[in-house]
């Protein structure tokens, strides 16, 4: 379950930086791309709330940066 | 065309929204310095439309707490207007003010010195003073979609303070698609006719078990559903959208509805074509077409029955068929909030617009005259009045909206919006010519436009509604276009044939008039001559 939901927010991720699926990984993370500056956090969170009707506080869109973080806020 | 995103907050979320447009953000709380500074980015010719979406709140600053005067939304309001007034050639797009609904005044907000209602109001009414006097501007009511998802759906707090978002995706979302919409509106390039199906469509049940007095269509229930769809119909009608009836019905039937049933508000007089028979419905609307002398793209088809729908979808690609709702309680809500603004959106209303369907009877009603007499006679028994106006200024919409519009007779088919048009009526170096219409069966408003470039020596745009084809006026447009080059002294002129799908019936225009064929340019552009001292 946990795999998928990693899999459909790698997805997201990939789609908000403009970049193929394959370039972001479940592991993938502001650190090891690129693209995921502190701007495209805010975007990438933005369509997170959209996608999977999670409301977010600021402390946690301040935290999670990476797929596996925000993959964990989704219910199991 | 590129455009420049301007605001004070950060509006960047947008951009994704906005696509397939090219948008540049400007930088950051720019939004004035862009609006006043000659040499901002705003004011360079890279950019032909410049988005102003500000949040009113912010803008409002200590006056939001009844400290103070508004007096960034004063200089706002100046920078705009003296940027609209400067930059004819641009298309600008500003929102209007809307506040959250958090009060400091609570209850005593309407009636206090510093309501915020009040003062939201008074700079609205200002813009909406700019925006009468400039047609480039184009104002956007952003309260409509805050009326309809709500302000708990759209404002987002955490990304406020993150990030000076003040908004969800879903606010970025809609008001992208807002912004096609109206820009679509703006440009005139909504659709022209709705051709509507009629049991349980324009009325519950069929007519052809239940009677003309026996179909659902009353002031009360499932009956006021369609009633209530019918009144909309009715409104959108006088907006300059044609409607016609395709259905599969006794036409005698028909009649019986129209003479009999006093619940029914849509009368005969309202469609400009009626299909009631067992054609197929796609064999129907190429009937209607022909008919009206429009482009079945012009069409959208509404009807309940998935087969129609998907009939008329693989036989007709180019005819628009949306969806139709699954409850009739949203018929009217669904084709007022939906269909309106995504088909026959209009931000400016001309007076060819109000009076469309009569306009297109009287057409039906000359055709008719026409066949029975003989082409010459049917010409003269027309009275024809013609009126011709060199740049008249005060008809600048309705040029822009000939321009996007027409597509058979039209010899170049270049679109231009309000702005470009502008700059012509501007320029010493062009001239626009407009042909006003008028006959034994009534006016037909500006039908003809010629668009003449005289430092080139060029007609750049040449074009006549298919309203009137046939009549032989497009002669009267050609020789006062001949009068105005011959004035400037020019000793010859060049007309340009630029071949589309559509506008075939003109391709030896120029050659029947005079001209003579000098190329044929890579491009596809036909250039021809004519000497005319």
């Amino acid at each position: 379950m946990t795999g998928n939901s990693e899999a459909s927010v790698a997805a997201l991720v990939a789609s908000v930086l403009n970049l193929p699926v394959s370039a972001v990984g479940v592991d993938a993370s502001m650190e090891t791309i690129a693209q995921w500056d502190s701007l495209a956090q805010l975007n990438i969170c933005l369509a997170f709330q959209e996608e999977f009707r999670v409301d977010m506080d600021m402390e946690t869109i301040a935290a999670c940066t990476s797929v596996a973080k925000l993959a964990k806020l989704l219910p199991n | 065309m590129r455009t420049l995103l301007l605001s004070n907050i950060n509006m960047q979320p947008l951009k994704a929204f906005l696509k397939p447009w090219e948008v540049i953000c400007g930088e950051f709380n720019s939004i004035l310095m862009d609006l006043s500074n000659p040499e901002s980015a705003a004011a360079s010719a890279e950019f032909s439309r410049i988005l102003c979406l500000y949040d009113g709140e912010t803008m409002m600053g200590d006056a939001f707490y009844g400290e103070g005067e508004p007096e960034q939304c004063e200089s706002f309001l100046s920078a705009l207007e003296s940027f609209c007034a400067a930059h004819p050639e641009k298309a600008v797009v500003a929102n209007t003010y809307c506040f959250g609904t958090g009060r400091w005044l609570s209850f005593a907000d309407l009636l206090h010195p510093q309501s915020l209602r009040a003062a939201e109001a008074r700079l609205n009414e200002r813009l909406i003073a700019i925006a009468r006097i400039y047609p480039n501007l184009l104002l956007i009511d952003t309260e409509l979609l805050f009326r309809r998802y709500g302000e708990d759906t759209l404002l987002s707090d955490s990304f406020w303070y993150l990030g000076r978002i003040r908004y969800s995706n879903q606010y970025f979302r809609s008001l992208a698609s807002f912004i096609h919409q109206a820009c679509d509106a703006f440009a005139s390039r909504s659709r022209k006719v709705l051709v509507l199906d009629l049991d349980n469509t324009l009325w519950g049940g069929i007519l052809g078990e239940a009677g003309p007095l026996g179909i659902s269509l009353s002031q009360d229930g499932t009956g006021r559903c369609y009633r209530d769809f019918q009144r909309a119909l009715k409104a959108v009608q006088r907006t300059g959208v044609l409607l016609a009836i395709c259905s599969k019905n006794n036409a005698r039937d028909l009649d019986q509805v129209f003479e009999r049933n006093s619940m029914m508000l849509l009368r005969r007089d309202d469609f400009a074509c009626i299909c009631a028979n067992w054609e197929p419905k796609p064999h129907n609307i190429l009937k209607i077409a022909e008919t009206l002398n429009l482009d079945i793209d012009s069409f959208v088809f509404i009807d309940d029955s998935p087969v129609e729908r998907e009939l008329m979808r693989t036989s007709l690609p180019s005819v628009t068929v949306p969806e139709f709702p699954a409850r009739t309680e949203d018929l009217p809500a669904w084709f007022l909030r939906t269909i309106v603004p995504a088909w026959f959106g209009k931000y400016r209303l001309t007076a060819e617009d109000r009076g469309k369907t009569r306009q297109y009877k009287a057409n039906e009603e000359r055709r008719q005259l026409s066949q029975a007499l003989d082409f010459d006679k049917f010409l003269t028994n027309l009275q024809i009045e013609c009126v011709l106006h060199v740049d008249p200024a005060e008809q600048i919409d309705r040029i822009a909206q000939m321009t996007q519009k027409t597509n058979q007779f039209n010899l170049t088919t270049r679109r231009y919006e309000i702005p470009d048009i502008r700059r012509f009526l501007d320029s010493p170096n062009h001239a626009i010519v407009l042909l006003e219409y008028k006959d034994r069966f009534g006016p037909e408003g500006a039908v003809g436009l010629a668009i003449l470039d005289y430092a080139e020596l060029r007609i750049d745009s040449f074009l006549m509604s298919c309203r009137v084809i046939g009549r032989k006026i497009e002669d009267r447009i050609l020789s006062k276009a001949f009068e105005l080059f011959q004035a400037r002294g020019c000793p010859r002129i060049v007309g340009e044939f630029i071949p589309t799908l559509k506008n075939q019936q003109v391709a030896s225009f120029y050659e029947t008039h005079g001209f003579t064929l000098v190329s044929e340019e890579a491009d596809g552009r036909n250039i021809y001559e004519r000497i005319i001292t």
